[in-house]
């Protein structure tokens, strides 16, 4: 009886478990098979004939391949220099100094910071740089981000700050350390695995973001890939489906990797307990 | 110590006070401790002994009074430039550096040059046996051993003064005697001013010249730790020191007697009557038979053998009584006993805690 | 500190700053283009007027009807979909390790952090009425073809953004679950509770607060987000365009920026009062706790 019971639950399980990771994957199919065929549809079917050439000819077109190796590393690449060092810095200050209500301060600058990367921002933000001359250009791109993904940076960020004992700077000020080499030699060596996670999460998330780059760049020659994967369409404004595919997949590629690496470096989780998180 | 160099003591904390909010952390501290005195700081958690600390180290600013090292005010000054050493509770080596790193680090921001400072920290290290661990990380040391590195962190500048918080309270307990021996016979040696801080009496008692008992942010007593332990000039120092402490029987003062439930003990000096604490140490108590004159009556509570000695507990009136017996037999004891104390042992306190005799 | 110096700055001019500014640019007649492009003027409530205009506000292309969409959709793929689903994969996976959980939590996740645009095509992909997967699939268990894009374009961006936002939920709840002592269960399972009793009298409670912080986020989240115009474009006849897509099309296709700072004023209006909700019952919560 109570096997039974326990056979029908594990089975149960099973099936459960098997819906909930097809839901997740089918959709990603087309992405895998697409590109290898020669003769792409929006059927996801064993690539025949398969074919490296898509590839080969998304490689031709210099605007494209301009848009993914150059404009979407400069601009993914900076804001994730530029969130993960501010974030530091900003989360250890607010980590130790006594601020009220500080919790709270971040807690709502990580709610409203979803604005600042979505379309309700857009319309001042646009302005902004509009007068400030930063339309269109790498770095217009890359301070909206590093602004939109900051409170959330530094929100991850203070797990870690916080776990780092407060007598590892104590025992450095005693032992004659200035403040800034107590940070330097103590603090951001064992920050790095926090800021590794912040800078990855902010990588990942200025490389997919397309709503930023379509609105501030304007000029074909810096567009990062999310923008420029739409040149990939006939002139009747139909979709080349065998170098869409292809494109999309070397466009996901860096993503996939990386999360590959924290996974296996940390264990893609949220550390710290709950307080951590966010896209 | 001679009694003058305590008067201008190389330490010197002046109507120290330190405030949190509405927390009275360290409440009007005054301290003299002398050149190459071994001095701890005792009392209960929460007392304020660590902040005490942290004010001599620059980590904390005083919220009033001040703090002298040397002969210098060092009140307004950061801890870099008040050249002391300080070993945490947690050793705080860092986890990214070797053990030479972590003991070499004070010597670095100092810009040792770096050839000078092996040679250094290697001296330290050969000291303290540790040597051959330098090029291991704090995670792969034993608990004893970064607990050397930590102290040998705290040698490498030769400091003018110790700063210590706990730093056996993370040894076990066989561990921690071997390092009080060794912490002790290494300040002997190298003669540097130390205060150290716990709430451990037996540390206190084992490895200072001189102890400090700490109650709610106040001195409650200074001394050596014989007479700290002679004569506690209150009730809480009495009741913290000894294992176990001291017993505190309350009665009244009548006619040159103290009367306690049940029982009367002539006292040699007279003193005024009223309310007060009778005080002895556990093992000023021995067991005696009924009816003897003087005997304290009371209800055995528990009979705990510890080896060399036996610990007997008994009710008295409302409190538990503790005696300890230098045997390893087992007494047998029926229902009722009798304690017997010579009355030049006892201590009498006051009803509001003070010390009468 | 001058630590905090850049994030303060970088905070106060792209997060507090347009705040204010999205404000005042409502009350004009801002726009990138036409007459009023080289000094835009006061134009008091008009721009809010033409934004809740009755008589016009439910049509196809106007905000009520973004509004309830966007009602829709958020109700459906945040707080029907990602959080129960989430709270489900974490639930079944809690105290399990192995290939399946791995494989499962890493697809999900995959879904979360995948580029939008390549998500995006994939899901036109996935979606398409004669040749997707999603058809093909419903097909082999006998269901009709559907074109998800002229018959239930609304459900079509609900269920992308369930696929797409789950991860999160499954996350933070199984973070939450591990932080759960395992003493506790213990001690319930000694006690004698069942599988459910264990779920309703110590889990529910412990993770009650990470619950309420799951649904602030991911309601905010799916209230902002641009994806699904990659999918759609809002369209056919504006069926499923959401509040984020009028303020786009409003502002950056009519390049009417007064109108569209109308629009982000409700829409970070709309934000505040959800936060403010929330963080209410979450304090309750905590209270009684
Ligand atoms: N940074 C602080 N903020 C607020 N209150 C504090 C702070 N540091 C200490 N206190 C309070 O000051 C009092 C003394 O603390 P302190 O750490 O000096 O005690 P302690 O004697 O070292 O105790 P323990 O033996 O537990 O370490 C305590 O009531 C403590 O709560
Ligand atoms: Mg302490």
């Amino acid at each position: 009886m109570n096997l039974v019971r326990f056979v029908i639950l594990r089975l149960g399980f099973v099936l459960v478990t098997v819906l909930i990771g097809t839901f997740f994957v089918l959709p990603l199919l087309w992405l895998l098979t697409a590109p290898f065929n020669a003769q792409a549809t929006l059927r996801v079917e064993w690539p025949s004939p398969f074919t490296l050439r898509n590839f080969g000819d998304v490689f031709r077109n210099t605007f494209a391949i301009r848009a993914l190796f150059l404009n979407s590393i400069i601009q993914a690449g900076g804001t994730m220099l530029g969130t993960a060092v501010i974030a530091t810095l900003a989360a250890y200050a607010l980590s130790r100094l006594e601020i009220r209500g500080r919790n709270v301060l971040v807690y709502l600058l990580v709610l409203f910071s979803s604005v600042v990367t979505g379309t309700a921002a857009m319309v001042p933000i646009f302005l902004l740089l509009y007068y400030l001359r930063l339309i269109d250009t790498h770095l217009g791109v890359i301070l909206v981000l590093t602004g939109g993904l900051l409170p959330t940076g530094i929100f991850l960020m203070r797990d870690f700050v916080e776990s780092i004992p407060r007598s590892y700077e104590e025992s450095a000020l005693v032992s004659g350390a200035t403040p800034w080499q107590t940070f330097r030699d103590v603090v951001l060596p064992v920050l790095r695995p926090g800021m590794m996670v912040v800078a990855v999460w902010a990588f990942v998330n200025a490389w997919g973001n397309f709503l930023i780059p379509a609105i501030l760049i304007r000029s074909p020659e810096k567009m990062p890939a999310p923008v420029a994967i739409y040149s990939f369409y006939t002139e009747g404004g139909t979709p080349v489906l065998t170098l869409i595919s292809a494109y999309s997949l070397l466009y996901a590629i860096p993503v996939v990797v990386l999360y590959l690496f924290v996974n296996w470096r940390y264990g893609f989780r949220f550390f710290g307990g709950i307080k951590g998180g966010g896209k | 110590m001679n009694s003058e160099s305590r008067e201008n003591g190389y330490i010197v904390l002046q109507g120290l006070t330190k405030h949190f909010g509405l927390v009275v952390a360290v409440d009007r501290v005054d301290l003299n401790i002398a050149q190459g005195e071994f001095f701890a700081l005792l009392g209960p958690s929460g007392c304020g002994k660590t902040t005490t600390l942290r004010l001599i180290a620059g980590l904390e600013r005083p919220t009033a009074g001040r703090i002298f090292i040397g002969g210098r005010d060092v009140t307004d000054l950061v801890p870099r430039e008040r050249d002391v050493a300080m070993v945490f509770q947690d050793y705080a080596l860092y986890p990214h550096m070797t053990l030479l790193e972590n003991i070499g680090y004070p010597l670095k921001v100092r810009g040792v040059p770096r050839k000078k400072l092996v040679a250094r920290v290697r001296e330290v290290a050969e000291h303290l046996k540790i040597a051959d661990l330098l090029d291991r990380r704090p995670s792969q040391v034993s608990g004893g051993q970064q607990q050397r590195a930590a102290v040998a962190r705290a040698l490498v500048h030769e400091p003018k003064v110790f700063l210590f918080d706990e730093p056996l309270s993370n040894l076990d307990a066989k561990l921690r005697l071997e390092a009080r021996a060794f912490l002790k016979h290494l300040q002997r040696e190298v003669g540097v001013t130390t205060v150290y801080v716990t709430h451990d009496q037996a540390e206190a008692m084992a490895m200072a010249d001189r102890i400090a008992v700490m109650f709610a942010g106040r001195i409650a007593q200074v001394g050596s730790p014989l007479d700290v332990y002679r004569e506690p000039m209150t009730v809480e120092v009495a009741a913290f020191l000894g294992n176990p402490p001291m017993n505190l029987i309350p009665g009244r003062l009548e006619g040159g007697e103290f009367v306690g439930p049940g029982f009367r003990i002539p006292l040699s000096s007279t003193s005024p009557s009223g309310e007060a604490f009778l005080g002895i140490r556990p093992e000023h108590l021995r067991l005696a038979e009924r009816g003897e004159t003087g005997a304290i009556p009371g209800r055995l509570y528990a009979v705990q053998p510890l080896g060399p000695e036996v610990l007997v507990t008994a009710q008295v009136g409302e409190v538990t009584v503790s005696v300890r017996l230098f045997t390893e037999e087992l007494p047998h004891l029926g229902d009722e006993v009798w304690l017997l104390v010579d009355p030049s042992r006892v201590h009498l306190f006051d009803s509001g805690g003070k010390r009468i005799r | 500190m001058a630590f905090l110096a850049p994030a303060l700055l970088f905070i106060g001019v792209f997060l507090l700053f347009p705040f204010i500014w999205v404000l005042i640019i409502s009350f004009t007649d801002t726009a990138l283009t036409g007459p009023s492009a080289a000094n835009p003027s006061f134009v008091g409530l008009e721009n809010y007027y033409r934004l809740f205009n009755a008589s016009r506000w439910m049509r196809a292309g106007e905000f009520g009807n973004a509004l309830r969409n966007t009602l829709f959709f958020v109700l459906g793929s945040a707080i029907l979909g990602q959080a129960p689903l989430g709270l489900a994969i974490a639930l079944a996976f809690h105290r399990k390790k192995g290939l399946v959980r791995e494989l499962v939590f890493s697809v999900a996740t995959m879904a979360w952090i995948l580029p939008d645009v390549a998500v995006a095509f994939a899901w036109i992909a996935f979606l398409d009425r004669d040749f997707g997967t999603l058809n093909a699939v419903l097909g082999a268990f006998g269901a009709k073809a559907i074109d998800w894009y002229f018959e239930k374009p609304l459900v079509a961006i609900t269920l992308f953004n369930i696929w797409r936002g789950t991860a999160f939920s499954m996350l933070l709840f199984s973070a939450a679950l591990g932080n759960i002592p395992p003493s506790y269960w213990e001690t319930a399972e000694v006690a004698g509770a069942n599988a459910w009793q264990r779920f309703r009298d110590i889990i529910l409670p412990l993770i009650l607060p990470h619950f309420l912080t799951d649904l602030i986020l991911i309601t905010l989240w799916t209230f902002n987000t641009f994806t699904p115009y990659l999918i759609t474009g809002g369209g056919p006849f504006f069926r499923s365009e959401t509040v984020s897509m009028y303020t786009y099309r409003v502002a950056f296709k009519f390049l009417e920026f007064g109108r569209g700072a109308a629009v982000a004023v409700v829409m970070m209006a709309i934000n505040l009062v959800l936060a403010t909700g929330y963080l209410l019952s979450l304090r309750r919560g905590r209270a009684w706790r």
